[in-house]
Parts: C-alpha cells; structure tokens; sequence
C-alpha cells in the first residue's frame, strides 16, 4: 500500500477516529489515503497523528471527530454551526465501513430516489416514488454545493417523527462540504424554522475501501441517545448493501459511463464539480461501459 | 481496479442451470470475473445481462422481478425482456428514452443449462442436479466420476450415461481462481439425482481439501 499522489486528495481533512474511540494511554493503527497512521491518546484521551515515519500530522478536533491531514495547504475545514447550539443534542453514531469508493458513498447521501427501495417504510414510501424538482447551486465563497428546496414524503422521518405521526412532507438541503464529506439539514420534529444537521465524514483508507462517520446535531428531547443511533446506523447499513455492489467501486465520472436522470442533479453537479478539481482520487476517469 | 473487464462471447459456455432460475426469478453468475445477471419472465424467457444497472452501476441481480421487468433494488428503475428502461419511479410521467438500456448478452438453454452464445436446442428433459464451486483454475479441475460410459465433448459440455440416461457436466471459471461445475441429467428417478448431488458434494470437499 502505498500513499496516494493526489493533491486534490491530500489537501484534505479527513477523520482519522471518533471521540473516545481510543482510550487515555492505548493506540489505534488507521490508513488514511494508503499511509498507515498510528494514533496515540494521552491520560486525557488527546490524540497524537503519527506516521510510520515518526512524523506527527496536525490534528483537530470537530464534530465529535478528530481529522487530520497529509497536505500542506488542506481546504478549510467547514463551518457548521449547529454543533455550536447549546440545545442540540449532538451525537456521535460510531463508525461503519464500507467498501467502496468514497465518492459513491457521498453520491449515496445526496440522493432522494433511492429512500423507496432502500429504506422501505422508513425514508421513503413505495407508492410515492416522485423526487420533485429542486435546485442546486455553487456557493463560490465557501466552494460548497448545495442542493435546495427538496422534499419528499417520509414515513419516519426520524426517531422522534417515527414515534410521533404515520408520515410527514420532509424538507431536505444538502451541503457537499468537501470531495469527501456530506451533510444534510432536514424538517426537525416540532420546529418550523430550524433543521436537523447530519454530516457524513468519510476517511478513505484506500481508494475503495473507507470508514463512514455520521456526527448530527439533533433538535429531539425525547428520543434516548440509542435510539437515535440505532435509527442513523439502521439507514446507513441498508445504504451499505447498496454502495458495495455498484460497479464499478470507483466513481466513473465520463459522461457515458451511467446515465442520471432529473432527480440526479446534485450527483451530476457534485461529479463536475470533482473533476473541475482535477481530483483523481476514487474516480474511473475513463468510460466503465 | 474498476477498469471494465470484458467478457468473451466468441465461445459458448455454461454459466448456470436452468432449474435454479425459475420464471420470476434473477440470480447472479460470473464469468472470468466479469459479473452478468440471469433472470426469467413469467412466460420463460431467459434474459443474461451485464450485472450493473446503467443508472448508477447497481449490480441487477440484487434487484427483483415484477410485472415480468427486472427492477434495479436500488431507485427501483424496471427493465423490460427487450433491455429497455421501461419505468423510472423518482419521475413517474416520464417515458424512459429508448436509448435507456441494460446490457444483454446472447443466451440460450441447452441439456438444462444456461449457456451464454449458446443455440437454441430442443433437448427434451432435462433436471438440474447441482452448481458447486470449488477453488481451483479451470485447468486443474477434476471432472467428477459420475458417468458409467467414456465422455464425449460436445461444444461446452461433456456427456455421458447413468442407468441407460443421459448426463451433462460443463466448467466455466467464476474469479480469482475459482471454478464453477455444473451437472444435468435426463433420470427421471430423484432418489437418483439426490444420490449424484451428494456425490458432487464429495468431490468439492475432496477438492477444497486438496488445495488447502
């Protein structure tokens, strides 16, 4: 295994583990981008980046998540507020992996058409299928996309809507926040004019082989903290089924290779977007077809 | 990793038997590590296609069959005998551009057996006895002692008697080393092919032991 010569990719930051994962005084060996990494908490559960070199990474701490970067000059990290407002419930779902290319798994979070089959009765109805129009749009300042103006009907949106109605209209916004990371805002339970926040930060060990963290800021003083992460790590394993048996594992990004539809704007708009980067990492540059 | 393998359909070769695909059904086989999909409409019609929807590469033999249309698990996209996309379910009014297809390959059924590049044969009755997989490269597989008379070759297939019947064996190589060996018979006793399937049983552990 070998380290990636990516730039675009290198100049990231990327989570390398979540709060608490390694206890005071044990170490965890990771790989981020094919470099092996060994991560060492002191007595106060603080992480130490260390290559097998000896280099030590910079490292911060954000999101219930601690990333790092092998680049000299990484994209900023990105500014989510949510996680900052002291009546949210914030909460770390642990850690799932997945084999594939990180790209497919962000492509998976931004897409609605899928929550009928693949999360049947819960995200999505079979009886009503429609992804209505909605709006995508480059925010330059931050270099962001986001996907506005989203919605489709839930069966149960949440835990706390799971627990509080047979189905709602759910407002949805998506931000791609990085190559490598998602996140989304949706119709919170009892508030008209605030959102859920939940993220999804990827670590690619290799370019097909990842760990998915899924940190949210949650608006819900009635679930358990359980039953909120077992809601999140139910979505995300059915999603897992999926992403592992597209092919191919790499992105392909040619526009022959898979053919969108309307409802795919954002994943069309999040694979141009990569490859005005120049990125490589993750993707099938050439035709898969 | 992820460049397109291709698949070879300049020669015949038996990729499943027809008794493990009943109508309404998809199952998966792959071939030289080159993944296809094999699914049957109410009415019979066998249907091989490159395992991969060509929305967003969903492999279709996850998918299921309704309405005799294959239907991508993932966005529940439906796929006609003719490999046409006859339904997107995200946009219900909308007609699926012909040019919207899953990639078929040729197929046909012979001595009970799925063959890609195969030619259509009427062969009379044929049952599955059984598929195993052993770990082995095509050419260091055994072919099984099941037959009272010499084998003759025949295309992808080698024939031989049991009890004054026929039976059929075909190879073909799965991935990385593995091969696939499938076995048919015209007996008409299922005791019989009981007693043959557990006899292939036997000679996949005896291979599998060998190798390790």
């Amino acid at each position: 295994m070998t380290i990636t010569s990516d730039s675009v990719a290198l100049n990231q930051w990327f989570p390398v583990a979540y709060d608490g994962q390694v206890k005071p005084g044990a170490s965890r060996d990771t790989i981020l981008l094919g470099e092996p990494l060994t991560l060492r908490a002191d007595a106060s559960g603080d992480l130490t980046v260390q290559t097998q070199t000896g280099d030590t990474l910079p490292t911060i701490r954000a999101f219930t998540l601690v990333f790092t970067t092998l680049g000299d000059n990484p994209r900023p990290m990105p500014v989510i507020q949510e996680f900052d407002e002291p009546d949210r419930r914030v909460v770390n779902c642990g850690s799932v992996g997945v084999q594939t290319s990180p790209c497919r798994i962000v492509e998976n979070f931004l897409d609605m058409a899928h929550f009928c089959f693949v999360h049947t009765d819960i995200l999505g109805a079979v009886d009503e299928t429609e992804v209505l129009s909605y709006k995508t749009r480059l925010h330059e300042d931050v270099d962001e996309i986001w996907a506005t103006d989203c919605k489709f009907f839930q069966p149960a949106a949440s835990q706390s809507a799971r627990d509080a109605s047979a189905g709602q209209l759910t407002d949805y916004i998506y931000r791609i926040t990085s190559p490598f990371s998602v996140m989304l805002y949706k119709t919170a339970m009892g508030y008209a004019d605030r959102l859920d926040a939940i993220c999804l930060f990827i670590q690619p060990k290799t370019e097909t082989d990842c760990i998915a963290y899924m940190p949210m800021a949650l608006l819900d003083d009635v679930s358990s903290t359980t039953s909120m992460i077992d809601f999140q790590q139910t979505i995300f394993l059915q999603d897992r089924i999926i992403l592992e048996n597209q092919r191919p594992r790499l992105l392909p990004i040619s526009p022959r290779s898979e053919m969108p539809t309307r409802a795919d704007l954002s994943s069309v708009a999040y694979r141009r977007w990569l490859k005005d980067k120049g990125l490589r990492f993750g993707l099938l540059l050439e035709d898969a077809a | 990793m992820g460049a397109a393998l291709a698949l070879d359909t300049t020669q015949a070769t038996a990729l499943a038997l027809s008794a493990h695909i009943p109508p309404g059904d998809v199952h998966p086989a792959i071939l030289n590590g080159f993944e296809l999909a094999v699914w049957r409409d109410s009415a019979g019609q066998l249907n091989l296609w490159e395992d991969r929807c060509p929305h967003r590469g969903m492999r279709l033999s996850f998918g299921f069959v309704r309405q005799d249309r294959l239907t991508c698990l993932y966005h529940g996209w439906e796929f006609g005998s003719d490999s046409g996309c006859k339904r997107i379910p995200a946009h219900p009014d909308l007609e699926p551009p012909k040019t919207l297809c899953a990639k078929p390959f040729a197929v046909a059924e012979r001595f009970g057996m799925v063959v890609l590049n195969g030619a259509p044969h009427d062969d009379g009755t044929w049952y599955g006895v059984r598929t195993i997989f052993v770990p082995r490269p095509l050419q260091d597989v055994a072919i099984p002692d099941i037959s009272e008379t010499p084998w003759r070759t025949d295309g992808p297939f080698m024939l031989g008697t049991i009890d004054t019947h026929q039976v059929a064996v075909a190879l073909h190589a799965t991935s990385d080393g593995h091969s696939a060996i499938h076995v048919t018979t015209t007996h008409p006793d299922m005791d019989k092919r009981l007693s043959l399937a557990r006899a292939l049983v036997d000679h996949r552990q005896a291979m599998t032991q060998e190798t390790t």
